[in-house]
């Protein structure tokens, strides 16, 4: 081999070598700087989840224990917190408010192991609800989709005499319509293409009282058989349908194991548990699922369910009473003073935070006139949430959003020129109007014709 | 007749190649065997550690032992099958251009690290260059379409772990292609016995038809392969009963360890590169997100077994080069990952 290819074989070898300890001291250069880099800067939030309830921080790394004194939300929230490996879990105790845009910020945030704290960051910005009414007109009636703010207006739905609605989800309404024979006929309705679906009944008769779990898709009414004679509401049955089961139309069962018949029911918001009141006054939770029905005492008539489900409302021969649905404590609700003066309770709902908004009556210093009145009493004190001009109308019913936020009202804005639709059950006035207050203000948000509003 | 007897010659595989693939067959199925009786025999038994390093090394095998014959096929389709010069007619001229696209071959090719070994001796054999072999050895596990899909089945594309890791595995291939490429001398890259192999005269095997070639290939490759998946399962099992797991899990939670404690992880567990993504799934909440990339890049390249096969192809100097860069270059992927994600 001659010298000049040893050396051209030795500077090649020498490149190749040049070229890797290059490489390598390269790239234990740039595994120092990063490594530095991701140290100082500390935990970061990957990712995200929001549902109603709460929120999930998903952190890079594992972290050391988060505290409540460490976390802040704004607009402010009540709040619990764990957390564990790379997750910071905040449970809200309050539902959110709608279309609100919301900060989390967690500080002195730092590895299991020690190392720099950081701060994470997070914010988000809440939905507005899609609502639901039904508009009665010719020649046929409307299920209407809106929202809160805007004028927008989208009939999703439209048939003859519909009687009731009920919203199972985005895409699937259960509709009550009026037969000519003055009977009830249930049908699921799909919004993505239209498709109806019949659910066969137990009985012929008419339905009453539609609702719908929430979360979840059980669908129940009550169902009053036609057999006695059209309109002799006698039966009044309880059913429910679980709809992600099948289609089956199951009635509740009362304490005696037969069919429960009721004067007033609802599903407990956030489960599948009926709050029902039974033909013997007596107030009764009941878990479909598993047949179990817990007394809670007597009432005269059921109102509401608070929307946290923890407190049913309804009255006895005294008045409007609270009943505590954990331990069945009651509690007489008194009206609190408004402008001095002492209104007359209808039909309460207790919100969360213990305050109460009802539908009340006030009579004038006379006595001689009544205003119908929607009211926020905190205790000790009644404002006014809404009452119709001149005091001319009447309010109805009420709907408190499920966050609390506002309450829609179906009012008839002049009862002496009040019209009825002539439906033979269910009759509305034509006029009937809502009206959706923000409760914290008292102001009005939206206003349209048309009444049973679903949020 | 001399053409026959020197037919006759080559025909069959040598005593040796019998012997080594026969070593490995009887030390894979022994193993099995061992496993087997133990579990039946009343009254008898191993201590665990010893139970725990032949259910490892067990598994090992089974989890590779298909992909090595399926690559071993593949390497006969290549050596045999496809008209001579086939791949390298449509590849570009342009050294760079070329290894980026034999980097991008495992593509189509769903065999995981331990199957490419035999294919990258065979695109070798074919006329490949080492660096080229090399680009597509490492880039193929993970580029492979099962190694993809259930990346992102495990990950989806949270924290940009599957992107990290396709793109990484081919940058890795890509930058390793090119420093071994400056080597003046790339046969020495090669081990003595794989590099005469390689310079077997092109009628050395003229005389054989396709299907006698194809069993000499097999027979060959097998008996190269086999007992090195033998050798390098024991050893896998032997370190991970050796060095507690429980140790790295730890100080994969470190931000200043993590990345290192993967990289270990991923030496010693050599799990095939295309199931590796569900083992780490369980710890994606313990670890960042930037040591599953590093643990999901250099564990298909680099690993206990790996080593062994890849030492049936490459120098003992080649293996501790490959292993230093491909170390370095994964750990940067996962430290920009955890910087960034």
């Amino acid at each position: 081999m001659s010298r000049t290819s040893t050396d051209a074989r030795r500077w090649s070898d020498a490149r190749f070598r040049r070229a890797l300890a290059f490489t390598i001291a390269t790239l234990g250069g740039l595994c120092l700087v990063f490594l530095g880099l991701g140290y100082f800067q500390g935990p970061k939030l990957s990712s995200a989840q929001l549902d109603t309830a709460g929120v999930r921080l998903f952190v890079n790394q594992p972290i050391a224990q988060v505290s409540p004194e460490q976390v802040t939300i704004e607009p402010t929230t009540p709040f619990t917190v764990t957390n564990g490996d790379g997750l910071v879990a905040l449970q809200f105790k309050q539902s959110l408010l709608y279309g609100t845009d919301y900060r989390v910020r967690i500080d002195g945030v730092a590895n299991a192991t020690g190392g720099p704290a950081s701060s994470i960051e997070y914010r988000f910005t809440t939905t507005s609800p899609q609502l639901y009414f039904l508009d009665r007109g010719e020649p046929e009636d409307s299920i209407v989709r809106t929202g809160l703010s805007g004028a927008s207006r989208e009939i999703v739905y439209s048939g003859r005499h519909i009687q009731d609605f009920a919203a199972i989800d985005r895409n699937t309404l259960a509709v009550v319509t009026l037969t000519d024979e003055n009977t009830s006929s249930l049908d699921l309705v799909s919004l993505r293409d239209g498709v109806s679906e019949k659910l066969l009944l137990p009985d012929v008769g008419s339905i009453a009282k539609l609702d719908v779990s929430t979360p979840g898709s059980v669908l129940g009414f009550t169902l009053s058989s036609a057999k006695a004679g059209v309109g002799q509401l006698n039966s009044r049955t309880l059913y429910t349908v679980d709809l992600d089961a099948g289609r089956a139309v199951q009635p509740v069962l009362d304490l005696d194991g037969e069919p429960m018949r009721v004067l007033g029911w609802q599903f407990v918001p956030g489960s599948s548990l009926i709050a029902a009141l039974n033909l013997d006054r007596s107030v009764l939770v009941v878990d479909p699922a598993s047949g179990t029905a817990t007394p809670l005492g007597q009432l005269q008539e059921l109102h509401r369910v608070s929307p946290d489900g923890t407190i049913i409302t309804g009255s006895d021969p005294f008045g409007p009473v609270a009943v505590t649905i954990a331990n069945g404590e009651q509690t007489r609700l008194k009206a609190s003073p408004l402008d001095g003066r002492t209104p007359f309770l209808g039909e309460t709902e207790v919100l969360p935070n213990g305050d109460r908004i009802a539908n009340a009556v006030l009579p004038n210093a006379t006595n001689t006139q009544y205003a119908s009145l929607l009211l926020y009493d905190d205790g000790t004190t009644s404002r006014v949430l809404y009452r119709t001009i001149d005091d001319a109308g009447s309010i109805q019913d009420f709907s408190v959003s499920p966050n609390s936020q506002y309450v829609a009202i179906e009012t008839v804005p002049n009862s002496a020129a009040s019209v009825s639709d002539g439906y033979f059950y269910d009759a509305r006035s034509t006029s009937t109007t809502t009206v959706i207050v923000d409760v914290a203000t008292g102001s009005i948000v939206r206003s349209f014709e048309g009444f049973d509003l679903a949020w | 007749m001399a053409e026959e007897a020197h037919r006759h010659t080559v025909a069959r595989p040598s005593r040796s190649r019998w012997i080594w693939l026969g070593a490995g067959v009887v030390g894979l199925c022994g193993l099995g065997a061992l496993r087997v009786v133990l579990d039946s025999a009343a009254g008898f038994s191993l201590p665990n550690q010893v139970q725990d390093l032949l259910t490892l090394s067990i598994s090992v095998v089974v989890e590779s032992l298909p992909f090595v014959i399926l690559g071993i096929l593949l390497s006969i389709v290549v050596q045999v099958w496809l008209p001579d010069g086939l791949l390298q007619r449509y590849l570009p001229r342009n050294p760079m251009l070329r290894r980026a696209c034999i980097s991008l071959f495992g593509v189509f090719l769903p065999v995981c690290e331990c199957g490419n070994v035999p294919l990258a001796r065979g695109l070798i054999v074919g006329g490949f260059t080492v660096p080229e072999a090399m680009t597509f050895l490492l880039a193929a596990p993970i580029v492979n379409p099962i190694t993809i899909i259930t990346t992102h089945q495990a990950f989806g594309f949270d924290d940009g772990i599957l992107v990290a890791r396709v793109i990484g595995g081919l940058a890795i291939a890509n930058i390793v292609g090119w420093l071994f490429s400056l080597h003046p001398r790339q046969n020495t890259l090669l081990t003595p016995r794989f590099e005469a192999e390689c310079r077997r005269p092109d009628d050395h095997d003229h005389a054989l038809t396709r299907r006698e070639k194809s069993l000499d290939i097999f027979v060959r490759e097998a008996s190269v392969i086999m007992p090195a998946l033998l050798i390098g399962a024991l050893i896998a099992g032997a370190i991970q009963v050796a060095v507690p797991r429980d140790v790295l899990v730890t100080l994969g939670t470190n931000p200043l360890w993590s990345v290192l404690a993967m990289l270990v992880l991923a030496f010693v567990i050599a799990v095939c590169s295309n199931v590796d993504a569900f083992f780490i799934l369980p710890f994606a909440s313990t670890f960042m997100p930037g040591s599953i990339a590093t643990f999901l890049v250099f564990g298909p390249i680099i690993d206990v077994k790996m080593l062994a096969i890849l030492r049936t192809t490459f120098t003992t100097r080649v293996l501790v080069q490959l292993t230093v860069v491909v170390a370095l270059l994964s750990a940067l992927i996962g430290l920009v990952v955890n910087f960034v994600a």
